[in-house]
């Protein structure tokens, strides 16, 4: 069942099930309150009834100067009450009187003055004497003083009867005035019939209004509905179109940040998989190239049957420097990739001691390209991976070097440390060809060359640089390249967290 | 020989050993390394073949290729890239062949000469001292007598002769002369060979290299 069809139910089932129960019960609470004043009217008209007759038996006697009257008298009087009262109508049923209203009906309204003018009255009255065995007065006045009501139903007629005892002349008898309440319970089904018509309209009123308002209502939930299906079919750049300040409006705005969310990971994922895939094709064409190499003028030494002194020299020394090509590949490949994935066990490193041992390391280079390295150090010790930080200076000098040999002899290195705003900065700076500015950007990339043909001949693999960013990032720095072509290039290599030898010598202490 | 082949290829170590690897077959190169310029020597002419490097600085190999088709030169693509899409998309582009890094030298020579066939530019007929082939009709002379050998017999005197003073190893040899795929016994080789050297004189000539294989020395 739709979420909308169990709304539109449920409040249906509600609304109808308050309004009936609301109206039953004011109409039964009508109900009750007709009937109390019926019985009152029957009790008043009762008491009124009994205190006449108890005046007209004295009213007797004192005009015939009796002190008791017969009870052929007495059934004389009540007659005469009964017919001048005209309440109500007298029937003789042998030992008792039985008055019925029955002719009074029409005349009543007119002379039942107390009441409304539309409400028909009319009154039964008996009177019945009561048999006792004995003056067993003692036992009576129970019944006497308790006015008994009883509602009752004879012959499809409600009936209110109101009962008492009185005590004339020596004898009990049992008056009982009864009154004919059939309009109210007439009115009282009339009402409920009403109310269940009206309950019915009303109901179908509610339907209709309810319906529509929840198919506007739940709409919104449609679109967002369908959204989420496009969404789910991979549409990942569909927008639901979201409006207003409801939850359905919120919900929305929600779903398209997730979806948002979503689309920009999968770009990342396809971004990273593509540059994956760029990555490997472009390593196995780096490994080929020396390889074929190595293979082809191996095959040439082997097949070969006559080979001059000179040729065989020089194919082993291309194979010794392709092999060579290879190892600094692999060893550079390994060590990004090593990179990748594994948490560095850091140690107090000192940047200038450590600066200081590459550029010695690369003296003999140096001389004998006729270049010089000019040093500004300043002791800053950082948290590091002393090798790594070893190898990351090697390439940059490695790469000024090779940058400076392009250019000409007789160049200069500059390799400087200092603090910066609390980090530690090692900039290399070379005055050698520099890089064209569109490439600038791409510098870092694996595999990616200035100049390859170039590159190759100075033994260049193309993944120095992006291996030197790599270790950079491991340490939670950065490398910074300025280069202009032509005059030459700077690196910046930014540490976090430098200590000064002073604190670290404290520390130790 | 007369054939003239072209060899783009950027890095110069390979470009050296391409060129050995056609001076042993016979054959004339010039090097070039990057796409422009042989763009411009190959429309040059004069070239009977092109060995093609892909990935080339300037324009890349593909590029190369719509170029230089019009000129009717055969183009062999050498390239590291071993992806089939590559391969598929190189043999498309009108390429004769498609050999991937890293190959060896009489593999290399070998599909030259298949291409040079199909565009009839190899010699048909060869010679060696005062034996004469003709590789089309599959006869052979010797002195102007007329020798009879089995076809395969005349395939392995072919082979030899087109790589006269190079070490041809029994597995080269069966894969060339028999198939590439043939897992036949190296015997089959030596059995074949010793025919050829008996029914042409060539004791002496048609050397055995111990543990090797077998080499057929220069005139």
């Amino acid at each position: 069942m739709r979420l909308w069809q169990k709304i539109f139910l449920l409040t249906l089932f509600l609304t109808a099930l308050a309004a009936s129960a609301i109206s039953l019960l004011l109409l039964a609470r009508n109900h009750r309150n007709a009937l109390l004043l019926a019985k009152e009217k029957v009790q008043t008209v009762r008491d009124s009834a009994m205190a006449q007759i108890g005046h007209l038996i004295q009213e007797e006697k004192d005009d015939g100067g009796r002190l008791l009257l017969t009870e052929r008298e007495l059934q004389g009087l009540f007659a005469e009450f009964c017919l001048a009262s005209e309440e109500f109508r007298s029937q003789s049923d042998g030992r008792a009187f039985r008055m019925d209203s029955g002719e009074a009906r029409e005349q009543a309204p007119a002379r039942d003055g107390g009441k409304g003018a539309g409400e028909s009255q009319k009154y039964d009255i008996s009177i019945m004497p009561i048999e006792t065995d004995g003056f067993s007065a003692a036992r009576l006045p129970r019944e006497a003083a308790g006015g008994a009501t009883a509602l009752e139903e004879r012959e499809g007629i409600w009936w209110i009867g109101s009962a008492a005892t009185a005590f004339w002349e020596g004898r009990f008898y049992r008056v009982q005035v009864s009154g004919d309440v059939s309009d109210l319970f007439r009115r009282f089904g009339e009402d409920l019939r009403f109310c269940q018509w009206m309950c019915g309209g009303v109901s179908l009123a509610i339907a209709t209004a309810l319906l529509l308002s929840i198919l506007g209502l739940t709409r919104p939930l449609k679109r967002l509905e369908a959204a989420t299906e496009r969404i789910a079919a991979g549409e990942y750049g569909y927008r639901v179109p979201a409006g207003g300040h409801d939850e359905i409006g919120e919900l929305s705005r929600h779903m398209n940040a997730m979806s948002g969310e979503i689309q920009d990971n999968i770009r990342k994922v396809e971004a990273l998989a593509a540059s994956r895939e760029t990555f490997i094709a472009n390593m196995a064409h780096e490994l080929k190239t020396p390889l074929t190499s190595i293979l082809g003028f191996a095959d040439i030494m082997t097949i070969k049957s006559h080979m001059p002194e000179e040729e065989r020299r020089e194919c082993a020394s291309i194979i010794a420097a392709e092999a060579r090509r290879l190892k600094s590949l692999s060893s550079k490949l390994m060590e990004l990739v090593s990179l990748q994935g594994t948490a560095l066990v850091l140690h107090p490193v000192d940047l200038g001691e450590l600066a200081e041992k590459a550029v010695q390391a690369l003296e003999p280079v140096c001389r004998k390209r006729r270049c010089t390295i000019r040093k500004n150090l300043v002791p800053v010790t950082v948290q590091a991976d002393g090798e790594l930080l070893m190898s990351l200076l090697l390439n940059l000098l490695d790469n000024a070097l090779k940058a400076s040999a392009l250019k000409g002899e007789n160049q200069r290195i500059d390799v400087s440390l200092e603090k910066e705003d609390g980090r530690a900065v090692i900039r290399v700076r070379d005055y050698g060809i520099g890089i064209p500015r569109e490439q600038l950007g791409h510098v870092t990339e694996a595999f990616y060359m200035v100049d390859k043909a170039r590159s190759r001949q100075s033994g260049g693999s193309g993944i120095g640089l992006s291996l030197c960013r790599a270790i950079a990032e491991a340490h939670h720095g950065n490398l910074q390249i300025e280069s202009r072509e032509g005059i030459g290039t700077t690196v910046s290599l930014f540490l976090p967290n430098p200590d000064t030898p002073e604190s670290i010598g404290i520390s130790e202490r | 020989m007369s054939c003239k082949i072209l060899i783009v290829e950027d890095d110069s170590n390979i470009a050296k050993y391409i060129q050995a690897c056609l001076t042993m077959g016979g054959y004339d190169s010039e090097i070039c390394s990057d796409g422009l310029s042989a763009v411009e020597r190959a429309c040059g002419g004069g070239f009977d073949l092109i060995l093609l490097d892909v990935m080339l600085p300037g324009l890349d190999g593909f590029q190369v290729m719509e170029s230089v088709k019009d000129s009717g030169v055969p183009v062999i693509y050498l390239t590291a890239v071993q992806d089939v899409a590559h391969k598929v998309q190189g043999l498309k582009s009108g390429a004769e062949d498609y050999i991937v890094k890293p190959f060896e030298a009489l593999e290399l020579l070998a599909r030259i000469e298949l291409v040079m066939k199909r565009h009839h530019k190899a010699e048909t007929v060869l010679a060696y001292g005062d034996i004469t082939l003709d590789a089309e009709r599959h006869t052979v002379e010797k002195g102007g007598q007329a020798v009879a050998l089995s076809p395969k017999e005349f395939d392995v005197l072919v082979f030899f002769i087109r790589h006269q003073d190079i070490v041809i190893s029994r597995e080269r040899l069966l894969s060339a002369v028999w198939d590439y795929a043939f897992e036949g016994e190296t015997r089959t080789v030596d059995t074949h060979v010793q025919q050829v050297r008996r029914k042409l004189g060539l004791q002496g000539r048609l050397v055995t290299v111990p543990t090797y294989g077998y080499k057929l020395l220069k005139m």
